[in-house]
């Protein structure tokens, strides 16, 4: 097996950016909350074969203020 | 860490080369332009990175496109230092004894690998499966031999050596192991932006990898440990880099503050470090993580440490060796055609 399918599920480390871009096509855009309360923007790109939010804008720290609107691993779709 | 670079000796080489090989469009060592030194500049690369002088020769790239390029012979060991180490020995053991792995948030520098961040596994991902050390002995498991690292460095992790750290030596590498990459000498800007399985090349020679398969290595209970520098050992690929920890920075010949280059990417373009001389990240980076400035023309930034990759895509038109497709196997798994090794997937 090669890492190409076992990467396809694939873990914790890049759960978020995976989710992120679930149905979605490659180099549409894609954001994702952190678990520390921080914002990922970047488009879906892939990696081996599976299609995930790579970030290409500085992590943005939130305001703790929008934590109560806008939960952990929250995957919102922005489509470029 | 201390890194020579071979500055003079690649300035000799470059010269000797322009005389031997002639000075026609195909054989030019650098771009062209006498404002942008887009493309690679092969005295950035540190004294014995290669195991030949680097040569340059006819390619064609997967796009068609006929052209030269830089044809880099690697050993599979970071040039100027030995790596790891990789694993702590038992639960007690200090930073200093182990490496690092990704931090479970996907963002920000490496954790290290302390004993008692093996001690906690279970608690650091949520898992009381976790058990990497012998309760008795607080010694860690880890693979001690050639075996059991050809066992446990793979994605489908044989389970006898579940619940293990992975670390494997330079040693078990074949005696003609190499690695060879064809780079052109002067990149090419892509119609589309291509897929990025194999990075690149890091200024020490080694290889810059895609993603390591972290969803198969945690499955396994296992921690496919980096050395500090962000690398680790496998058969098949040698010492190899899943992130940027400033081991193979070279500041610029620029006062301009930018980030210090790390590497090339294999369709030839420079990669940086993530964060300029004040500490800044760049910003207005396209998809592949690139941007284009009027003093290094067409560059990419890498993404931090645990992030699992370097950049996002590739600009330009990438070369297709024989023995197997640029950067790994085909879609799907399998070994790639002719023999060649995987060379994706690996830990």
């Amino acid at each position: 097996m090669q890492a190409t399918n076992a990467y396809a599920h694939s873990g914790p480390l890049n759960e978020l950016a995976i989710k992120a871009c679930v149905q979605k096509q490659r180099s549409k855009a894609c954001r994702y909350q952190g678990v520390h309360n921080d914002l990922y923007i970047g488009t879906c790109q892939y990696m081996a074969e599976s299609l995930l939010c790579v970030r290409n804008q500085p992590i943005q720290q939130l305001d703790t203020s929008n934590k109560s609107t806008k939960p952990d691993h929250s995957h919102e779709d922005t489509q470029r | 860490m201390n890194l020579k670079h071979y500055g003079s000796l690649f300035m000799a080489f470059a010269l000797s080369s322009l005389v031997l090989l002639g000075c026609d469009d195909k054989t030019q060592l650098k771009s062209e332009s006498a404002d942008i030194s887009e493309g690679i500049d092969i005295s950035m690369f540190t004294e014995g990175a290669f195991s030949q002088a680097p040569k340059i020769i006819d390619c064609e790239t997967a796009q068609g496109t006929k052209t030269s390029c830089y044809e880099f012979i690697t050993t599979g060991a970071p040039a100027g230092r030995e790596p790891g180490p990789f694993c702590p020995r038992t639960i007690d053991d200090g930073a200093d004894a182990g490496g690092a792995w990704f931090d479970k948030s996907g963002s920000g520098d490496l954790v290290d690998i302390t004993g008692e961040f093996i001690l906690k596994l279970d608690e650091y991902y949520g898992d009381e499966k976790w058990l990497v050390y012998d309760a008795d002995t607080k010694k860690v498991r880890y693979t001690a031999t050639k075996e059991a690292c050809l066992g446990a460095a793979k994605p489908d992790v044989e389970a006898q050596y579940m619940q293990n750290c992975i670390e494997c030596k330079l040693e078990y590498l074949d005696d003609d192991f190499s690695v060879t990459y064809l780079i052109p000498t002067t990149p090419i800007p892509a119609k589309r932006t291509g897929r990025v399985r194999t990075v690149g090349i890091a200024l020490d020679g080694s290889e810059l990898s895609g993603p390591a398969p972290v969803n198969a290595i945690l499955g396994a209970y296992t921690i496919a440990a980096f050395d500090d520098c962000g690398g680790h050992i496998n058969v098949h690929q040698g010492y190899h880099y899943h992130a940027s920890t400033g081991c193979t920075d070279r500041a610029a010949n620029t006062d301009d503050g930018h980030a210090p280059l790390i590497g090339y990417a294999i369709d030839g373009y420079g990669i940086y470090a993530m964060k300029d001389s004040q500490g800044k990240e760049a910003e207005g980076l396209d998809e592949c993580r690139g941007q284009t400035d009027a003093v290094r023309g067409y560059h990419y930034h890498t993404a931090s440490p645990s992030e699992n990759l370097f950049i996002g895509c590739l600009h330009g038109e990438t070369v297709r060796p024989s023995g197997g497709p640029q950067g790994g196997p085909p879609p799907g798994g399998g070994p790639p055609p002719n023999g060649a090794p995987p060379r994706n997937g690996e830990h």
